[in-house]
């Protein structure tokens, strides 16, 4: 029996269609899968409901990937973190660890995954009076790299605004320790600021609407 | 924002392609362009927004602001004066106060450049109006560049606009590489300060401030000589960190070329930012003179630059002996830096040396075997070894241990020849490849390692092995006897008989158990395990080095590991290479001698002629008589040869390109 040609060609490309689709879905289902142990503490789709965990959804690829390299490299400090939920529950674990485990494929398409989804600001008391103050000495120092409040993902510089805020001061203090590295234009002007100015930044970027 | 906006916006530009495929017929930068409406020439517009009378608008938010003015005589100076004002207000259709608006957009010089440039591409037209196609690339840049990104609060919306920048109504800069651009160039930082304040407090006192701000000195690097114009990236990122070194080498091209040497220089080649970069010990705005007691590479503050990454903490610390390494160490400046001129001037003069004798001992070899071999068919008629019982016996060269041990060193060698020449050769385009497949510099560097510790590790169990077999021997052991490798008087005598040979002004010498060149491998090995492994070691240990010995020291070690490392290389893949397999009496390759250990009668004869017969009348032959190796054994020892040869083959090639090359900027 003679297949028809046209029959044979529209069989064969929806065939290849098929395969192309369950493939992407395969890819995006691959990505999820990725991320689902990750999810445990940075929340869904890196939401983070846990106020020493970062929301990451939402931030830019390329400092996410950064982020996880310095981690692989133990560059950025490894603190130690019970997990807080799921099958591991109360296991300790740290990032270093964790980004180890990963490959830089791995590492790239969490990025890319987490890239796309938005950044959901934490709900959190804050001081207005401190806010205020925040933000004046945001304006002053951080605004050239930390634009509209910390809020830009296309500024690679993570987001501030409506981070946690417990979390943005232990990354004060591994700044001010040097635990953590920071970039080089960073550097001098985080080291000027005073206590009361990093207290100040933190409930200022929990106010940024 | 709103669901209604992008569709306004998608008819708008929309109506303005239309009307400005309309308005802007080839040529269409005369001043008699079309006016878009009535009463619409300059002067009407210039009579509010000249400037003359100091005049007000109320903006949407009832706030009152200034009237925009331009100075109309700048304007018509400027690259965009032949065009009226409506050319690109093409919003403007009335001279109200205030003005109704049209429902074109207001000017986007983006979409205005890129039209014109369409138009002149179509209209074959890009040679007359190259400057155009400058913006078009420059606006592409801009696009990539951190500058375009996203900036909500502000009134273009992005971090900087092209009015930001360039004052689009007396836009006048002039095209590279006139005398104007240079004065021009060094306005540039006030440009930059509008909103880099800080960076410019810093520029202003560092040595390239001065020169441009204080010296007017035009060659004095700005902003954009570092930055780029439009390509402005994150300077933390990556891709910036590698293109500022290009950037300061466009000016400082003979400290760019040294710094190149350096291992730091290798590794920014490769496309990683991880070792020292011009900013990391120069600084970035703050570039001070060597000697001025401000500058990070000030003698008595460049230890502490060193250790910023020589901290101890992933690489060892920096020790005071680091500081008299010499960063932009060259061999061409004998005031400067007399002991890497001396290093280089007897590292070259090895190389002439060992090749120009080598390789014209092979051509003239090749030439006079030719002569015996080539073109005349010799057929083996008479199976000597038949004749008397010996077929399927071969002589024994060399032992397992020695087969082993020689195949470990030819995969060692060839490792450390890739993962060096690698770095060696790092401005190559497959360098970068093959450091990238083998996992990045470190491991690479880790592998090259390795590697040398297994072939060090042979030599001396090679030397304890020796060592033990000569003190067995006693007195017996004959040092300059024909079982031994030390050279003798018989090796000179064959080594002036054999160019004898070559030019037919005499017998071929005829050899005993190791040939001249033979033993010139062996004793090849000791010279490049000193000279390589030794300065290896040191390179390998940095602080140790740096405690015993003064840091110009790094700079001959890297010159001599590189070089040497470049001789054995070369030779090993041509000389050595030649004289075992590709000689016209060894054709085809591969001689199997070194992995099955033997040879056939004939061939033995003919090589070590005085052995044999010196065995033969002892008695001796029959000890050193083994069974050939069978069928599989010699198979798998060709096609390991020929494995071998074909990787040392590619290795030469690719170091040939390396050497050939030369820098590529």
């Amino acid at each position: 029996m003679k297949i028809h040609g046209s029959k044979y060609l529209t069989s064969l490309c929806s065939g290849l269609l098929l395969i192309a689709s369950g493939a992407q879905s395969a890819l995006a289902a691959d990505v999820q899968e990725l991320f689902e142990p990750c999810s445990v503490c940075h929340g869904k789709e890196g939401a983070s409901t846990e106020s020493n965990m970062p929301i990451i959804g939402g931030m830019s690829a390329p400092y996410l990937t950064d982020a996880m390299l310095a981690y692989k490299e133990k560059d950025w400090p490894c603190h130690e973190i019970e997990i807080p939920s799921g099958p591991d529950k109360g296991k300790k674990t740290d990032m270093c660890t964790i980004a180890d485990d990963l490959s830089e494929k791995e590492i790239e398409q969490i990025s890319e995954y987490l890239a796309a989804k938005p950044f959901v600001r934490a709900t959190q008391e804050f001081d207005a009076g401190l806010a205020a103050k925040g933000e004046q000495v945001h304006d002053a120092s951080c605004k050239k790299c930390h634009d509209e409040g910390g809020s830009l993902p296309d500024d690679d510089s993570g987001i501030l605004a409506g981070q946690w805020m417990p979390y943005i001061k232990q990354s004060f203090e591994d700044f001010g320790s040097g635990d953590r590295p920071m970039p080089k234009k960073m550097k001098p002007k985080f080291n000027k600021l005073e206590d009361a100015d990093k207290e100040a930044l933190i409930h200022y970027y929990a106010s940024v609407k | 924002m709103p669901a209604q906006k992008p569709a306004v916006y998608l008819l708008a530009w929309l109506a303005c392609l239309v009307i400005t495929q309309l308005a802007w017929l080839p040529g269409a930068m005369a001043a008699d362009a079309a006016v878009a409406g009535e009463g619409l020439d300059d002067a009407t517009c210039l009579s509010c927004h000249a400037g003359k009378e100091q005049l007000t608008v109320t903006n949407e938010d009832g706030e009152e602001r200034p009237l925009l003015t331009i100075d109309h005589r700048k304007y018509i100076k400027g690259v965009h004066g032949d065009m009226a004002c409506v050319d690109c207000h093409v919003e403007i259709i009335d001279s109200k106060v205030p003005h109704e608006y049209g429902s074109a957009p207001k000017p986007d010089c983006v979409q205005c450049h890129e039209a014109l440039w369409e138009i002149a591409k179509r209209e074959d037209l890009t040679e007359e109006k190259a400057r155009l196609g400058v913006v078009v690339q420059n606006i592409e840049a801009y696009k990539e560049s951190f500058h375009a990104r996203s900036a909500p609060s502000r009134k273009s919306g992005v971090k900087a606009h092209c009015d930001d920048c360039h004052d689009t109504h007396s836009f006048d800069v002039p095209p590279r590489g006139t005398s104007k651009r240079t004065e021009w160039h060094l306005t540039v930082p006030t440009v930059c300060s509008k909103c880099h304040e800080d960076s410019l407090e810093e520029y202003l006192v560092s040595v390239h401030g001065v020169e441009a701000t204080e010296k007017h000195n035009l060659k004095a690097a700005v902003c954009v000589d570092c930055h780029t114009t439009h390509a402005i990236s994150k300077t933390s990122r990556d891709p910036f960190q590698l293109l500022i070194t290009k950037q300061c080498g466009s000016c400082h091209e003979e400290e760019f070329e040294s710094y190149r040497d350096t291992y730091h220089g290798q590794i920014n080649t490769l496309g990683y930012a991880y070792t020292a970069k011009c900013f990391d010990c120069h600084g970035s705005h703050e570039i001070f003179a060597v000697d001025d007691p401000e500058s990070m590479v000030h003698p008595d503050n460049r230890l502490e630059t060193c250790q910023e990454c020589h901290d101890g903490r992933k690489i060892k610390k920096a020790t005071a002996g680091f500081l008299t390494f010499g960063p932009h160490a060259n061999t061409h400046d004998y005031e400067r830096y007399p002991q890497v001129w001396i290093a280089a001037k007897f590292m070259h003069g090895l190389l002439l040396f060992v090749f120009g004798y080598f390789w014209a001992h092979s051509l003239l070899w090749w030439y006079r075997e030719c002569v015996d071999r080539c073109g005349v068919k010799t057929e083996q008629r008479i199976r000597t070894d038949e004749l008397v019982g010996l077929e399927n016996k071969q002589v024994r060269r060399f032992g397992l241990v020695w087969r082993i041990g020689h195949l470990l060193f030819a995969l060692s060698v060839m490792t450390l020849i890739l993962t060096g020449m690698a770095v060696f050769y790092s401005y190559t385009k497959w360098a970068p490849v093959v450091i990238d497949i083998l996992g990045g510099p470190q491991m690479a560097g880790l592998i090259h390692r390795i590697s040398a510790a297994i072939m060090l590790g042979i030599f001396f169990l090679h030397l304890i092995g020796v060592s033990i077999h000569i003190a067995r021997k006693g007195r017996n052991f004959r040092w300059f006897g024909p079982d031994s490798l030390v050279p003798n008087w018989k090796d000179f005598k064959d080594a002036w008989g054999m160019f004898k040979w070559f030019v037919h002004k005499g017998e071929k010498p005829v050899f005993d158990r190791w040939t001249y060149w033979e033993k010139f491998d062996y004793w090849a090995v000791f010279w490049g395990m000193a000279i390589i492994g030794g300065s290896g070691m040191m390179l390998t240990f940095p602080d140790i080095t740096a405690s015993i010995f003064p840091g110009w020291v790094f700079n001959v070690v890297t010159l001599v590991h590189g070089e040497e490392a470049f001789l054995a290389a070369v030779f090993l893949f041509t000389v050595h290479f030649f004289n075992n397999h590709f000689r016209p009496d060894k054709l085809p390759p591969p001689d199997v001698v070194m992995f099955t250990g033997t040879q056939s009668l004939e061939e033995f004869r003919r090589d070590h002629g005085m052995q044999y017969d010196r065995l033969v009348e002892s008695g001796e032959l029959e000890k050193y008589l083994v069974d050939s190796p069978s069928r599989p054994m010699t198979l798998g020892s060709k096609i390991l040869g020929l494995t071998l040869i074909t990787i040392g083959l590619v290795l030469l090639v690719i170091v040939a390109i390396g050497f050939f090359g030369g820098y590529s900027p």
